[in-house]
């Protein structure tokens, strides 16, 4: 068992290795924690409403998401993810 | 029929905002709103059953330790005066199995979203009755 301790502990020592993180919230805060231990820890985040688990992740793409409540919902490269439905027999842009 | 004085059982809620400064004492406030409620939150373990709770804002009090409870998925933590306050989010099934490898709980002041501030290293107590 770690040593439990009120007063502050550098960062480094209460992350010391890089192991995948299982982090539930927005992952914000636990990417650049990661990043300022300077172990950039692959990371799984949990939507906390509805349990939903993201891939896995390294802390820099965590920290792109500017809205946390889409990070589920984009996908790795947005382009692939892009339909457009419309009436092409009207000349729309329909594909 | 000897009346009784009335309990005003809304007094709490007419109170427009609580201080975390100059909190009531545990007795009239035993229970703090979620922590999620108050300030941004992340709570995080790995393989090895190592816990964190990232937050962002001010902690009202010294938090003296955390309570897991398996039984309702929730984490709550108790400062050195008593007081409660859970921490707003549930303990998804993902996190459950690594939680419970869980002694002890980095707490982890996050300034600005950005800067590690403050960290503490708080004993979890685990708790499971099995209904």
């Amino acid at each position: 068992m770690s040593e439990t301790t009120h007063s502050s502990l550098p960062i480094d020592m209460a992350i010391p290795t890089s192991s995948t993180l299982l982090v539930e919230g927005s992952g914000r805060l636990a990417a650049q924690a990661l990043l300022a231990a300077g172990q950039p820890a692959a990371m799984a985040v949990i939507e906390p409403l509805t349990g939903q688990i993201s891939p896995s992740r390294t802390p820099e793409e965590v920290m792109t998401i500017t809205d946390p409540s889409l990070k589920l919902e984009r996908a790795a490269k947005p382009e692939n993810n892009m339909t457009v439905h419309g009436p092409s027999l009207m000349n729309g842009p329909g594909r | 029929m000897s009346s009784q004085p009335e309990i005003d059982v809304f007094a709490v809620s007419k109170e427009k905002i609580i201080s975390l400064d100059n909190l009531p004492n545990v007795e009239s406030l035993p229970v703090l709103p979620a922590l999620r409620k108050m300030m941004d939150v992340d709570l995080a373990v790995n393989a090895e059953g190592r816990v964190y709770i990232f937050y962002d804002g001010q902690i009202p009090e010294e938090i003296e330790y955390a309570l897991y409870s398996i039984d309702d998925s929730s984490l709550t933590l108790v400062s050195k005066e008593g007081r409660a306050q859970d921490i707003g989010m549930i303990v998804h099934k993902p996190m459950r199995k690594y939680m419970r490898k869980g002694e002890t709980i980095y707490v982890i002041e996050m300034v600005d979203g950005k800067t590690p501030g403050r960290i503490m290293n708080i004993p979890m107590i685990i708790h499971e009755i099995g209904f």
